[in-house]
Formats: C-alpha cells, sequence, structure tokens
C-alpha cells in the first residue's frame, strides 16, 4: 500500500513537473508570436487597405495603431523628461569651407574676365581689300 | 613664164591673208579668255567683300558683347561680395548653387581659351595670302576668322548669362 502511495506522489510530481514546464514553453511561444505580429504591423504602410482574403487584417491594423499610440506616448514620455533628439546631417559646411568656395568663385570670375579682355582682334588694315 | 608668176602671186596673197586672220582669231581668244578672268575675279571679290563685311559686323558685335560681358561680371564680382559677408547665413541650396556656378565658369573660361591665338594666326596667313595675291588662301583665311568670332560670339553669350545667374543666388 505504501508502495503505490509512494508511486502515485511520484507520478504527481513528475505531472506538476511536466505541468509547470509545458506553461512555460506555451507562455514563452504566445509572447513571441504578438511580437511577431507587432512587427508585421508595423511593417506594412498606415494607409495601405487590408485585403479581404486576410483573416487577421483587422487585428493587424488594431495593433497598428496601439503600436502607433506606443510611438506616441514614448515620444511624449521622452519630451517630459527633457530629453531631445539632435538630428546632424552631412550638409552641413563650415565657414573655412564657404570662404574658401566663395574665394574660388571670385577668382574664377577674375580670371574668366582676363580671358575676355585678352582676346585678340584683326587690325583694321587686315579689313582693307587692297 | 606669166603663169608661173601668176600662180606665185596668188599664192602670196592667199598666205597673207591666212596669216591676218589667223592673228585676229588668236587676238580674239586671248581677249575673251582676259575678260573670263577678270569676270572670275570680280565674282571671288564680290565673296570677298560679302566675307569682309561679316568679319567687320562681327567685330562690332564682339566689341558689344565684350561690353556686356564687363557689367555682368562687375555685377557678378560685387554679389559674391556681398554674399562672403553674409556667408554664415548661406542655404544649403545657395551653395549648391554657388558650387555649380564655379563649375560653369570654369568650363566657359575653357571654351573661350580654346580659340586663344586662333584669329592672330589667320591674321598673319591672311597678310601672306595677300601678298601672294593667293585669293584662295585669302578666302579661306577669312572663313576660318569668321568661325573663330562666330565660337567667340556664342561663347560670350553664354557666359554674360552665366555671370547673371550668379546675381539671383
Amino acid at each position: 500500500m505504501k508502495r503505490i502511495a509512494a508511486i502515485l506522489v511520484l507520478l504527481f510530481i513528475l505531472a506538476m513537473t511536466l505541468n509547470a514546464c509545458g506553461g512555460s514553453s506555451t507562455s514563452k511561444t504566445l509572447a513571441e508570436g504578438s511580437t511577431q505580429h507587432k512587427m508585421d504591423s508595423i511593417d506594412k504602410p498606415e494607409g495601405e487597405a487590408p485585403k479581404p482574403d486576410d483573416k487577421n487584417v483587422s487585428q493587424t491594423t488594431k495593433e497598428a495603431q496601439t503600436s502607433k499610440a506606443q510611438a506616441d506616448q514614448t515620444a511624449s514620455a521622452t519630451k517630459d523628461s527633457g530629453l531631445e533628439v539632435v538630428a546632424k546631417s552631412n550638409n552641413t559646411v563650415s565657414s573655412e569651407d564657404k570662404e574658401a568656395l566663395m574665394r574660388e568663385l571670385d577668382k574664377e570670375l577674375d580670371s574668366l574676365f582676363s580671358n575676355i579682355d585678352s582676346m585678340e582682334d584683326l587690325q583694321d588694315s587686315d579689313l582693307e581689300l587692297n | 613664164m606669166k603663169k608661173i608668176i601668176s600662180l606665185i602671186l596668188i599664192i602670196g596673197v592667199l598666205l597673207t591673208g591666212m596669216v591676218v586672220f589667223a592673228e585676229t582669231a588668236s587676238e580674239a581668244d586671248a581677249k575673251a579668255r582676259i575678260s573670263e578672268k577678270l569676270q572670275n575675279i570680280k565674282e571671288r571679290a564680290a565673296e570677298v567683300k560679302h566675307q569682309l563685311e561679316k568679319i567687320r559686323l562681327n567685330r562690332a558685335e564682339l566689341q558689344k558683347l565684350r561690353v556686356e560681358a564687363k557689367t555682368a561680371y562687375q555685377k557678378a564680382k560685387s554679389k559674391v561680395k556681398e554674399l562672403r559677408k553674409n556667408k554664415d547665413s548661406l542655404t544649403p541650396e545657395q551653395i549648391e548653387e554657388l558650387k555649380q556656378a564655379v563649375s560653369t565658369i570654369k568650363q566657359d573660361k575653357e571654351q573661350l581659351a580654346a580659340t586663344a591665338g586662333d584669329i592672330h594666326k589667320e591674321s598673319l596667313l591672311l597678310r601672306a595670302a595677300k601678298k601672294d595675291k593667293n585669293i584662295e588662301a585669302y578666302r579661306q583665311s577669312l572663313d576660318n576668322i569668321i568661325n573663330v568670332q562666330s565660337t567667340r560670339i556664342d561663347a560670350l553669350k553664354k557666359m554674360i548669362d552665366d555671370m547673371n545667374k550668379i546675381l539671383s543666388i
């Protein structure tokens, strides 16, 4: 009798352990699926019309809206917290570069005018027939 | 004897007539040839006159364009000076336009430089042709001068346009 009870207890412990392991794995899979859904919904453009044959269209749209709302919240949170994002582009030209550009243009204009001024011409005697 | 004398006389008369006729014919032929040559020279002279007239007109236009180019140059220089003063307030678009202007002015300069010395070279050939009375060489030189002038007229017009574009930066 004691033996049967011990086996039953062991079986119970085993069943509980298996149950516990299985539950954690399922919740992880669900979480991954949800993330994937969110990723998919972000990838889709906002204005894109849902396809009639897509079953998850409305769900995806809702998730996209939620994710957008979350992004907005994050942005406002960033603003509230006093953080600022400074976007730097490569188009910035330093003052020295601007000066160099102006100097080059000035020099080219002088050089061009000098060429115009030094254009040679015919003598009047060359245009007389006799 | 009388027969022989009269035969000799007839032959003499005939020979004299033939010589006179031949001289008259060659004279007329030479006159025709001279007149043809004169006509040819007159036609060529008319063509040369036309070419000389075209060169004079081009010269006047080039002088006018030079004056315009000088004005455009002075205005462009003033604009660059003004932009240089306020260089810190230049927008990226203005900087891009300035870079474009530098590139265009360089091209214009090269185009004009390509004709440098051409007129001088042709004027020397022209004088040599005149001295040698070589009408063909003379006409050829005049044609070459007209071509150089036309290239310069087009180049100067483009330069004036390009310099005026700097004013709108």
